[in-house]
C-alpha cells in the first residue's frame, strides 16, 4: 500500500506543474482568446534563471522572484509585439501558430543565453519527509503549496474582484466591455502577465526535481495544454484538476502496470474521457438522438435531405454561403503556379546527394501531407492534430510489409495508403463530433498513443531504432534510391492530391462543407449531412497522410518514431496556416516557403561552429513570427493576384501599408470567429 | 468522384507530362550494391591529387550531446598533423555538414558527405541503423561513435565503429556484481538508440558459463524517457528497489534517476549501484551532483582527474596518448572543461589519416573502396584513444581491447566537485567480455 501511495504523491507533484501551466494557458485563453503555446518555454526561462541566479550569495526567495517577474515581463512582449498587433486579424489556429514561433524564438535564445546543457539545483530544503509510506523530497511541499495558493488567488481574482470581473467580461463580449470603459489592452497586457508568471514560479520551484535545458518546454507544455483543453481554457479550477490527474494516472500507471506504456495510459485515459463526455454531455450524442426525436423524428429528416440533396435548394445554398475558395478566377493561382513551376525544375539545378536536394524532398513529403491537413483544417475546418499518426501508420505498415515479410513495394504502399484510410475513418468517426478543442486534443492523443506503440512494440517495430532496410520503388526506369528520380515520383503523386483537393473544393462535397461553415442549421435543414460531408473529407485528406508516409519510408529506407513525431504534427499545422488556410493551395506553398527558409538559415549558419544551432533555433522562430504578422491570412491568399491588385490600387491612392481582408477580394475571414474560448472553438468543430 | 478525377487543369497536366518526360530523359539507373559485410569495389580516380588537401566530413547535430564535441577532437587532431607538415605533405581538411540529430537528418547528411566528390570518409557520430543500407549504396566510408550494438552486428559495408558497445554496460555491471551479495540486477533505461542495447548486452552476459557473473539475471527492467522529472521516475525506482536486487543500474542520461534514487534511500542501501559513460560528460555530471556520489560506470582513462590518473600505469600507450591529448585539446578550447567525447572525432582523423598515408606512401590511389577495404583489415595501427586498431571484415569495430583504453571510474561530489577516480584502487583494468556478439 506504501508503493501504491508513493506512486499518488509522487503524481500529484507531476500533476501539479502540468497544472499550473494549465493555469496559465486558461488565463490568458479566458481573457484573451489566445491559445498560448509558448507556455512551457516560459516555464523553461522560469526554470533557467532560477538556476543562473541560485548561488550562496542570492538569496532563493529573491531567485524565485526574479523568474516571476522576468517571464512575467517576456509574456508581456510577446503580447504587444506579435498578439496585439493582429488579433482582431488572425484566426485563432494563426494566434496559436504564432505563439509557437514565440516559443522557438525562447528556445534559440535561451541557447545563446545558457547553451545546450541541462541544469539543475539542490532542493531548497534538502532532505525527504515520509507521508503514508511514501518518501517525498522537500520540495514537493513547496509545488504543492505553490499550486495550491496560486489556484485559490486566481479563483479569488476571478470572482470576487472588480478585476478579475473585467477580466472575463473582455473574453465574454469585448464589445460591450469597451463600451463599459474597460481597456482591453490593459486586461491582455494583465492576463499574459499572470500567465506568464505562472509558468516562471513552476519553473523555478520544480527545477530541483526537474531539470531544465533549452528544449524542455515542449512536453511539458504539451500536457498542460491537453490538461486545459480538458477544461476547455473557461474552468481554472478543472484545468487544475486535470493537469493533476494527468500526473497521478501517468505514475499509477507506470507503477502498478507498465512504465514502458504508461503515456500510453495517460492518453487512453484522455480519450475515452472526451469520447463518453461526448455521448453523456450536454449538446452530446444521447442529447442529439433525443433532440431528433422530439423534434419529429429522424426518418422525416431523412425523407427532406433526400428530397433536396441533388435539388436546386443545394445549389442556392452554395451560392448564398459565399464560399471563399470557389469564386478564384484561374490566373488568381498564379503563385501556386510558379511554384509548382519552380519544384519542378528543383532537380535540374540541385546536385543529387547535396543537403539542399535533401531538404527539397522533405518539403515536397510534407506538401503532399499538408495538402491533405488543408482540407481538413480549411474546407472541413476540423482542428485536427492527428495528422502525422496516419503518416506514421502508413509509413510503418510499408517498413513492415516490405522488410519483415518481403512483400512487393508497391503492394506494401497501397496497403499502407488503404490503412491510412481505414485509420482516417475510425479516428474521425470517433472524433469529429467532439465540441471545440476536445477534436484537437481526440486526435493528438491518438497520434501520441501511436507514438508509444510503436516506441515500445519493439519485436514487432524495432522500437526505438525502428525498421531499417526498406528496398527501393521502382516506377518505370526511377527508382527511390536515386535523389532525382525519386523527387519526380513525389512530384507527381503532389501533383495528383493537388488535383482531388482542388476538385474537391469545387465539388459538391466542398460546396456542402462551405455551406456547413457558414451556416450549419440552414445547410442541415436543406439536406446536407454535415459529419458526413467532414469524414469523407478527413477521410481525404487521411489519404494524402498515407501517401506522404508511404513514399517517406522509401526515401529514408527507414521507419522510426522520431520520423513523425509531435514535431511534425506542429510543421503541417504551420506549414497549412502560413500558406493559407483558405486556399486549397496554402499547404504546398507554405511547406516550401518555410520549408525554403529553414535550410537557407541552416546553410547560413552553418559556418557558426558550435554556436550554428543557437542562431538556426533564434531564426526559424524569428521568421514564422514574421511570416504570420506580415501574411496573416497566408501568403497564397495575401500574394493572389486579386490581392496585389488592391494593395497596388491602394497605394497608387495613397494608402499605403497592408492591411488585412477588405471589400472586393475572396473572403478569406479567420477559420474561427473570436468570442469566447469556449464558443471561438466551438464554432471550429462543429 | 470519378467526374473529379477526370477534371483538371491545362497547367496541370502539361507539369504532369513535362514531369514525367524528364524523369524518363534525366532518370538514373539504380545501384543496388552489395548487402554482405564486405567492400568487393575498387579502382576509380584518387580523391587526393596534387598538393590538394586529404577531406575529412563530419556530420553532426551540434546541440546533441555529443555533437560539437565530436567535432572539436576533430579539429585538434587535424591541426596538430597539419602543423607537422600534414600527411604525405597533404593537409587534413575537415569538412563539417550540420545536421538536426533524428534519423532523416542523419540520412540527409551522410548523403551530402557522400556527394562531395571530395571526402575520403566521413564521421558520423550520432548515426544509428539508419547507416546501415545506405553504405552499400553511397560508398563513403562512415565511423560511427554511436555505441549502439546494431549498427556494426551484423557488419554493413563502409560502415564501421570506433567505439565498444555492449562493453559500456557489462563492464560496470561485472564490477557490481563482484561487489554485490547476490547476482540480482534491477535496471532502469531511457530511449535513445543507446539505451536499448543495455538490457540486451546484459542479458547476454549473464548467460555466459564459466564466469563470477554467470548465472546473473534481471529481476526488474524498467524504461523512461530521457526528460522525465524526479516524480515521474519515482514509481519505476520505487519498483526496482521493491525487487530487491543486489545491483542496481541507473542509465546516467537522466541525471534525474539519481536523484529519484537518492529519495527512496537506494544510493545509501550498501547496494552497488552502476551506470554508463553517460556519466563521464561534464554537464550532466553537474547536473546530477551530489546524487550520483558513488556511482561507478566504465569510463575511458582519459577522464580520469588530476591525482588519480597518476594511479594508472603511464607506459601504456592510451594512457600517454591521454596525457598529450588532454593538454592540446584544453589549449584549443581555453576555459572550458575536457569533452571526453572528443577523443572519437580524434581517433576518426587519425585512422583516416593513417590510411591515406599508406595508400599514399604505396604509391595506390586514395579511392573511398581502397579506404574502406584497408578499414576492414587493421592490423593493430593506428594506435588510437581506442587501443591498438585491429579488425576483419566480421567486425568493422576500429578499436583495441577495452582493457587498453576502458576502466571501471567511479563518481564522488566533494566540496561541490565532481572527481573521477578508479572503482577500485588495486584494479588496473576492467574485466569484461571483449568481442561477445
Amino acid at each position: 500500500m506504501a508503493q501504491v501511495f508513493q506512486y499518488i504523491f509522487s503524481g500529484l507533484s507531476s500533476g501539479c506543474i502540468f497544472a499550473l501551466i494549465a493555469l496559465g494557458f486558461v488565463i490568458i485563453a479566458r481573457v484573451t482568446g489566445v491559445y498560448n503555446f509558448a507556455q512551457g518555454q516560459y516555464m523553461m526561462v522560469g526554470g533557467m534563471v532560477m538556476a543562473s541566479t541560485h548561488t550562496d550569495k542570492f538569496p532563493i526567495a529573491a531567485s524565485v522572484v526574479l523568474s516571476v517577474v522576468v517571464v512575467a515581463l517576456v509574456a508581456v512582449l510577446q503580447e504587444r509585439f506579435t498578439v496585439s498587433i493582429v488579433r482582431d486579424k488572425v484566426g485563432v489556429v494563426g494566434l496559436a501558430v504564432i505563439s509557437l514561433g514565440v516559443g522557438v524564438l525562447l528556445e534559440g535564445l535561451a541557447l545563446i543565453v545558457w547553451g545546450k546543457n541541462a541544469r539543475s539545483i539542490p532542493s531548497f530544503e534538502p532532505g525527504t519527509f515520509t507521508l503514508l509510506g511514501a518518501h517525498l523530497d522537500n520540495q514537493t511541499l513547496w509545488i504543492w503549496g505553490a499550486t495550491l495558493v496560486s489556484l485559490v488567488l486566481m479563483l479569488v481574482l476571478f470572482q470576487r474582484t472588480t478585476l478579475g470581473k473585467a477580466m472575463r467580461a473582455c473574453a465574454l463580449n469585448p464589445t460591450a466591455a469597451r463600451l463599459l470603459g474597460i481597456r482591453l489592452d490593459r486586461m491582455a497586457i494583465l492576463a499574459f502577465a499572470i500567465g506568464g508568471g505562472l509558468a516562471g514560479l513552476v519553473g523555478a520551484i520544480a527545477l530541483p526535481l526537474t531539470s531544465v535545458s533549452w528544449e524542455s518546454g515542449v512536453t511539458v507544455g504539451l500536457v498542460g495544454f491537453i490538461a486545459a483543453a480538458v477544461a476547455g481554457f473557461d474552468r481554472p479550477a478543472v484545468a487544475v484538476a486535470a493537469g493533476l490527474g494527468l500526473g497521478v494516472v501517468e505514475n499509477v500507471a507506470a507503477g502498478e502496470i507498465s512504465s514502458s506504456y504508461r503515456q500510453l495510459f495517460v492518453y487512453g485515459v484522455l480519450l475515452v474521457y472526451l469520447l463518453v463526455r461526448d455521448v453523456l454531455g450536454e449538446g452530446g450524442f444521447v442529447a442529439r438522438v433525443r433532440l431528433a426525436r422530439a423534434s419529429g423524428g429522424l426518418r422525416q429528416r431523412r425523407r427532406l435531405r433526400r428530397a433536396v440533396s441533388a435539388g436546386a435548394g443545394h445549389v442556392a445554398l452554395a451560392r448564398a454561403s459565399g464560399d471563399r475558395m470557389r469564386r478564384e478566377p484561374r490566373w488568381a493561382m498564379l503563385l501556386p503556379l510558379v511554384l509548382l513551376t519552380l519544384m519542378a525544375l528543383a532537380p535540374l539545378v540541385l546536385e543529387s546527394g547535396s543537403q539542399a536536394m535533401s531538404a527539397a524532398i522533405v518539403i515536397l513529403l510534407s506538401a503532399v501531407a499538408a495538402t491533405g491537413l488543408t482540407l481538413i483544417l480549411g474546407l472541413g475546418r476540423m482542428f485536427s492534430l492527428g495528422h502525422a499518426g496516419l503518416v506514421l501508420i502508413s509509413g510503418y505498415t510499408v517498413a513492415i510489409l516490405t522488410v519483415n515479410h518481403a512483400w512487393n513495394p508497391w503492394v506494401a504502399l497501397a496497403v499502407g495508403v488503404l490503412l491510412a484510410v481505414v485509420g482516417a475513418f475510425i479516428i474521425g468517426w470517433l472524433t469529429l463530433r467532439l465540441q471545440g478543442f476536445n477534436l484537437a486534443i481526440a486526435t493528438l492523443a491518438i497520434h501520441l498513443i501511436l507514438l508509444v506503440f510503436v516506441t515500445q512494440a519493439t519485436s514487432f517495430t524495432g522500437g526505438e531504432r525502428g525498421i531499417v532496410g526498406v528496398p527501393a520503388l521502382k516506377v518505370f526506369s526511377l527508382t527511390t534510391e536515386s535523389q532525382h528520380d525519386f523527387y519526380w515520383i513525389t512530384f507527381v503523386a503532389l501533383l495528383i492530391c493537388l488535383l482531388v483537393a482542388r476538385n474537391l473544393t469545387k465539388s459538391r462535397v466542398g460546396r456542402s462543407l462551405r455551406a456547413v461553415g457558414s451556416e450549419q442549421d440552414g445547410a442541415s435543414m436543406l439536406g446536407v449531412n454535415a459529419f458526413r460531408m467532414k469524414l469523407m473529407v478527413f477521410v481525404i485528406g487521411g489519404a494524402m497522410a498515407g501517401l506522404a508516409g508511404g513514399l517517406w519510408v522509401f526515401y529514408l529506407s527507414l521507419a522510426a518514431p522520431e520520423n513523425w513525431g509531435f514535431a511534425l504534427t506542429i510543421s503541417l499545422v504551420t506549414y497549412v496556416v502560413v500558406g493559407g488556410l483558405t486556399n486549397v493551395y496554402g499547404g504546398v506553398v507554405g511547406a516550401v516557403v518555410v520549408g525554403a527558409v529553414q535550410y537557407l538559415v541552416t546553410s547560413q549558419t552553418a559556418g557558426l561552429g558550435e554556436s550554428s544551432s543557437e542562431y538556426e533555433v533564434l531564426l526559424n522562430g524569428a521568421f514564422l513570427i514574421i511570416f504570420l504578422l506580415i501574411f496573416r491570412q497566408g501568403i497564397a491568399v495575401a500574394l493572389s493576384v486579386e490581392r496585389v491588385k488592391g494593395y497596388v490600387a491602394r497605394i497608387r491612392r495613397g494608402k499605403g501599408a497592408l492591411r488585412g481582408p477588405t471589400e472586393g477580394g475572396p473572403s478569406a475571414g479567420p477559420m474561427v470567429q473570436t468570442g469566447t474560448a469556449g464558443s471561438a472553438v466551438a464554432g471550429a468543430s462543429r | 468522384m470519378r467526374r473529379m478525377l477526370l477534371r483538371g487543369t491545362t497547367g496541370v497536366l502539361i507539369s504532369l507530362a513535362g514531369a514525367f518526360g524528364v524523369a524518363a530523359c534525366g532518370g538514373s539507373k539504380s545501384s543496388s550494391g552489395s548487402t554482405t559485410g564486405s567492400v568487393k569495389e575498387s579502382g576509380g580516380p584518387s580523391l587526393v591529387t596534387g598538393n590538394g588537401p586529404i577531406v575529412i566530413a563530419d556530420v553532426q547535430p551540434p546541440e546533441a550531446e555529443g555533437g560539437f564535441d565530436f567535432t572539436s577532437g576533430m579539429l585538434v587532431e587535424a591541426n596538430k598533423l597539419n602543423k607537422e607538415g600534414g600527411v604525405d605533405g597533404h593537409k587534413i581538411e575537415v569538412k563539417v555538414f550540420n545536421e538536426p540529430g533524428t534519423p532523416a537528418g542523419i540520412v540527409a547528411g551522410y548523403r551530402a558527405a557522400a556527394a562531395d566528390q571530395s571526402a575520403i570518409g566521413t564521421f558520423v557520430g550520432d548515426a544509428g541503423d539508419e547507416l546501415k543500407p545506405l553504405g552499400a549504396q553511397l560508398k563513403l566510408p562512415a565511423l560511427t561513435a554511436t555505441g549502439t550494438y546494431s549498427v556494426i552486428q551484423p557488419a554493413a559495408p563502409y560502415i564501421f565503429s570506433t567505439t565498444w558497445g555492449p562493453q559500456y554496460a557489462t563492464s560496470s555491471t561485472v564490477w557490481g556484481l563482484k561487489h554485490a551479495k547476490g547476482k540480482k540486477i534491477a535496471l532502469l533505461h531511457y530511449n535513445a538508440d543507446f539505451s536499448e542495447t543495455i538490457p540486451g548486452a546484459i542479458k547476454e552476459l549473464c548467460k555466459e558459463t564459466g564466469k563470477p557473473w554467470s548465472g546473473c539475471e534481471i529481476v526488474d527492467e524498467e524504461a523512461s524517457t530521457a526528460e522525465a522529472s524526479v516524480e515521474q521516475l519515482t514509481p519505476q525506482l520505487a519498483k526496482m528497489k521493491a525487487a530487491k536486487p543486489d545491483v542496481y543500474y541507473i542509465e546516467g542520461l537522466d541525471p534525474n534517476g539519481f536523484k529519484a534514487a537518492k529519495q527512496l534511500g537506494m544510493m545509501s542501501e550498501g547496494i552497488p549501484v552502476v551506470s554508463d559513460q553517460w556519466l563521464g560528460v561534464p554537464a550532466i555530471a553537474e547536473a546530477c551532483g551530489e546524487n550520483c556520489n558513488g556511482a561507478v560506470f566504465g569510463g575511458h582513462k582519459c577522464r580520469l582527474n588530476g591525482s588519480e590518473f597518476k594511479e594508472l600505469n603511464q607506459s601504456e600507450p592510451v594512457v600517454a596518448f591521454c596525457k598529450s591529448f588532454v593538454k592540446e585539446w584544453e589549449a584549443a578550447y581555453p576555459g572550458k572543461e575536457f569533452a571526453i567525447y572528443s577523443i572519437y572525432g580524434h581517433d576518426t582523423v587519425e585512422i583516416l589519416a593513417t590510411v591515406a598515408k599508406e595508400l599514399l606512401e604505396a604509391k595506390k590511389p586514395v579511392t573511398r573502396a581502397a579506404v574502406a577495404e584497408s578499414l576492414e583489415h587493421r592490423n593493430g595501427t593506428p594506435v588510437t584513444s581506442h587501443g591498438a586498431v585491429t579488425t576483419h571484415p566480421g567486425d568493422p569495430r576500429l578499436t583495441g581491447t577495452w582493457h587498453e583504453s576502458y576502466i571501471n571510474t567511479k563518481l564522488t561530489y566533494v566540496n561541490g566537485k565532481i572527481v573521477y577516480s578508479l572503482a577500485s584502487p588495486s584494479e588496473q583494468s576492467a574485466e569484461v567480455s571483449e568481442k561477445s556478439f
